[in-house]
């Protein structure tokens, strides 16, 4: 099976107050919308989206925030099994998916 | 540093001396175990780590009038094993202050087995360590601290006619 | 069952109140996540993949009508209208917000439960024989054991900081069904010669990386000196234990380390102590917990069997009868396994109308009682014999009348990748498959008693290493991978599973497991069940036909 090939990444976390799936969006506020999702095709990109996470954990507005990699192709597919299965829901629940 | 009692309180802190430093015996002080151990003289008080040996230090641990107990960080829980030792088995009735990184909302678990004192660094959120000693009406476990325990509680209430 | 007192209610309304305002706290920003995550995890409040998950404390999975009522209204108010029941006889909810974390508890005080201890490097929830109090042959009910060790447990000052978590299972009977030996403690409770009763302590076992089966430490400690002995070992385990890693942390590595013989002794010297420093409870508490588990008053003279119609010959209830219903201690009664393992469907998952319709069958035909097993099934634990045939209708109506209770299709698994943060892989899915497989009732009776249990990471929730075949979930560079182990067990003849060969990939997994089974039926003598199957002819036939060149 072909990989996947990715060299942009996008930053994820957990919403505080509900524990919600979201990604940072273009515009600095967290989104449950993975394409609304900023990318980023470098490590200074990259530490950019970083510190903007960093700055909303403080805030308390999100906890445990994490780089991921999305597919080159479709921005809005994550590249890891794990991020996949964050971003629809349980594989197992259908009937609850996201998207 | 500030240092609180068991109420809450603020309290005076006491002097730690290093291994070797005279120790003036009109300052509170503390020494470590093993400077404790190698003393002849009579000394205020000693302060454990949480892996102290409390059986080398004989029966002199039951003759101070202060000691301590140093947390690593507070999810190591052997200083709230070395405070009931220390209060159950070696007969130490003085105050016995916690140490180190422990969090206020282990304030009523330290009470519990024994402590009557903590060392605090600034910005340490005094109220909720209060808060948190005052908590809880009834606790399960026989305490070393003043309350009655539920089970003594029951037996209590049983008895009554 | 047991029913909270004042002192009981008002420490769980309390507890309660000390978490809402720890959330204010959270919140508000007050606390960080680093200072609120342990607080809320002595809560039972995970952060997983989708949302926060709350585990809620079943306390030696016992749970009355109203209670399990209470579990099925939380699944609709807060979460997405169901629960999963879990190898600690707890159950979780996967869908909880933070800020409704601390209503629940609220709601959950008013039925006298709570999340307490439900995590955390503390004394677990207790776990228990599920068929305590009702099955022949048994010395004691563990649950009173149970409940004494749960009041002490609780919040204990000294023992809420310990190197890792610490889980405690009971059992009076000789038929282990509470898999003891896996234990960081289990406790089985025996009458001594002179019929009083006596406790044998096995301390040290447990699954995750390193398995063990727990080595008999101390035998015939009366009952008497139960808790000063175990405030014996947890000190000389939080003292003593390793915390400079998270893997060897757990009793059972200082236990090895020690090696059996110097750990006892330093637990008996310490006990030595212990004993005299006033932990043992005084006998009338002791007669005081004991009476909420007399038990019901039980009908006598009442028929033997089920009386049989020809409808139900006809319509699976007689394979129902043989996985479902168990023996009782008293004539006319009827213990009932209500299997939580629909063909295809999510192991330990029951929606909000299923545990309201349990509730509602307990309520008219159990006592208002239902135990959940550590196999993540419920159980009815007084079903009158004549109500058999009814109770059989009701279920099968909510889709709970599977019988396949003990079979190839009662898989246990842990929710693996589909929900845990923790996880290398699915589980729930290959649990799926594997049933779907075996669909075939008949076949599943004609295989006979099979134990598949399937963990999502090396944590072991799903307690591979007790299965008879055991798997677990890797990560193979990306992909999810499946090791296969077999001949474990919990019961009372406890081992570990023996990993067979190299893993399989999920495409795969299934087949492997169907050859595994064709393998024994091939193979078997009659009336062979698989696990002495494998135990008679060990691995070799088994790895023959698995990786056999094609
Ligand atoms: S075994 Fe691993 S994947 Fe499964 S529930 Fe436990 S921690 Fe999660």
């Amino acid at each position: 099976m072909a990989k996947a090939s990715s060299s942009r990444q996008a930053i994820t976390a957990n919403r505080l107050r509900d524990g919600a799936v979201v990604y940072l969006a273009v515009d600095g506020n967290w989104s449950e919308n993975l394409a609304q999702a900023a990318t980023a095709p470098d490590g200074d990109a990259l530490k950019k989206l970083f510190d903007r996470a960093a700055q909303s954990a403080r805030q308390n507005l999100i906890v445990d925030p994490v780089a991921i990699a999305v597919d080159d192709v479709d921005q809005t597919a994550p590249v890891s099994f794990r991020e996949k299965i964050r971003l629809r829901g349980p594989s197992v629940r259908p009937d609850l998916a996201r998207i | 540093m500030p240092a609180l009692d068991h109420t809450g309180a603020r309290v005076t802190s006491w002097h730690v001396a290093a291994d070797g430093e005279p120790i003036n015996p009109s300052t509170p002080t503390l020494v470590s175990l093993a400077h404790l151990i190698g003393m002849n003289k009579a000394v205020a008080g000693v302060l454990l780590e949480s892996d102290a040996d409390l059986d080398q230090a004989g029966a002199r641990l039951a003759n101070l009038t202060i000691a301590g107990v140093k947390f690593t960080t507070f999810k190591d829980g052997r200083p709230f094993s070395i405070a009931r030792l220390l209060r159950t088995r070696h007969g130490f009735t003085g105050d016995l202050r916690a140490y180190g990184p422990f969090i206020p909302d282990q304030g009523a678990f330290l009470v519990r087995c024994g402590f009557s004192s903590f060392e605090v660094v600034d910005g340490f959120d005094e109220a909720a360590l209060r808060k948190n000693i005052a908590h809880f009406s009834y606790n399960y476990q026989h305490p070393l601290s003043v309350t009655a325990s539920i089970v003594a509680l029951r037996q209590a209430n049983a008895a009554r006619p | 069952m047991y029913a909270y007192d004042t002192y009981d209610q008002t420490f769980v309304d309390q507890r309660a109140a000390e978490f809402r305002t720890q959330v204010a706290r959270r919140l508000s920003g007050e606390l960080t996540e680093e200072q609120f995550r342990p607080l809320r995890l002595l809560n039972g409040l995970y952060l997983q993949l989708h949302a926060y998950m709350l585990r809620v404390a079943i306390p030696y999975g016992t749970l009355s009508s109203r209670q399990l009522q209470a579990l099925a209204d939380i699944a609709d108010k807060y979460d997405r209208g169901y629960g999963h029941f879990t190898t600690r006889q707890n159950i979780q909810f996967n869908w909880i917000k933070l800020e409704e974390a601390p209503d629940i508890l609220a709601d959950l005080a008013v039925v006298e439960m709570h999340a307490i201890q439900t995590s955390g490097n503390v004394i677990r929830n207790v776990t228990a024989d599920h068929f305590a109090g009702v099955i022949l042959g048994e010395a004691d009910d563990p649950r009173i054991t149970c409940e004494i060790i749960r009041q002490w447990s609780t919040l204990h000052p000294e023992f809420s900081f310990l190197p890792r978590k610490f889980k405690i299972a009971v059992t009076g009977s000789l038929v282990d069904r509470a898999a003891i030996r896996f234990h960081d403690i289990g406790i089985r409770i025996r009458k001594a010669a002179d019929a009083s009763l006596v406790h044998d302590i096995y301390i040290g076992g447990g699954m995750g990386r390193t398995p063990f089966v727990a080595p008999l430490v101390k035998a015939n400690l009366s009952k008497a000196g139960l808790l000063s002995y175990l405030e014996a070992v947890l000190r000389v385990y939080n003292r003593y234990g390793r915390r400079d890693n998270i893997y060897k942390a757990r009793i059972k590595i200082l236990v090895d380390a020690l090696g059996v013989d110097e750990f006892a002794r330093q637990v008996e010297a310490e006990w030595m102590h212990t004993k005299l420093e006033g932990a043992d409870l005084p006998e009338a508490e002791e007669q005081r917990i004991r009476a909420f588990f007399a038990g019901p008053a039980y009908e006598t003279g009442l028929p033997a069997t089920p009386i049989e119609t020809p409808d139900l010959r006809e319509t699976g209830f007689a394979d129902w009868c043989k996985t479902s219903v168990f023996p009782h201690r008293v004539p006319g009664y009827a213990v009932v396994t209500i299997s939580l393992k629909p063909i295809g469907g999510i192991p330990g998952d029951a929606t909000s109308q299923q545990m309201r319709a349990i509730a509602d069958l307990a309520e008219a035909y159990s006592r208002h009682e239902i135990r959940v097993t550590h196999e993540q099934n419920l159980v009815l634990p007084y079903v009158r014999q004549i109500d058999l045939p009814v109770l059989w209708r009701k279920l099968a109506c909510e889709k709970l009348a599977t019988a396949n209770v003990g079979l190839v299709s009662d898989i246990i698994a842990c929710p693996g990748l589909d929900y845990c943060s923790l996880a290398n892989a699915r589980s729930i899915p290959i649990a799926q498959r594997i049933s779907e497989r075996f669909a075939e009732l008949q076949q599943q009776h004609d295989i006979g008693p099979l134990k598949i249990k399937i963990s999502g990471c090396i944590n072991a929730c799903g307690h591979h290493h007790a299965g008879h075949i055991g798997i677990l979930g890797v990560d193979r560079k990306g992909e999810e991978f499946y090791q296969i182990m077999l001949g474990g067990t919990g019961d009372e003849t406890a081992a570990i599973g023996e990993l067979v060969g190299p893993g399989f990939s999920s495409n795969t997994v299934v087949d492997a497991v169907e050859t595994i089974v064709k393998t024994f039926l091939d193979l078997r003598q009659p009336g062979e069940v698989f696990l002495n199957a494998v135990r008679r002819l060990g691995l070799a036939p088994f790895k023959e036909r698995l990786y056999a060149r094609s």
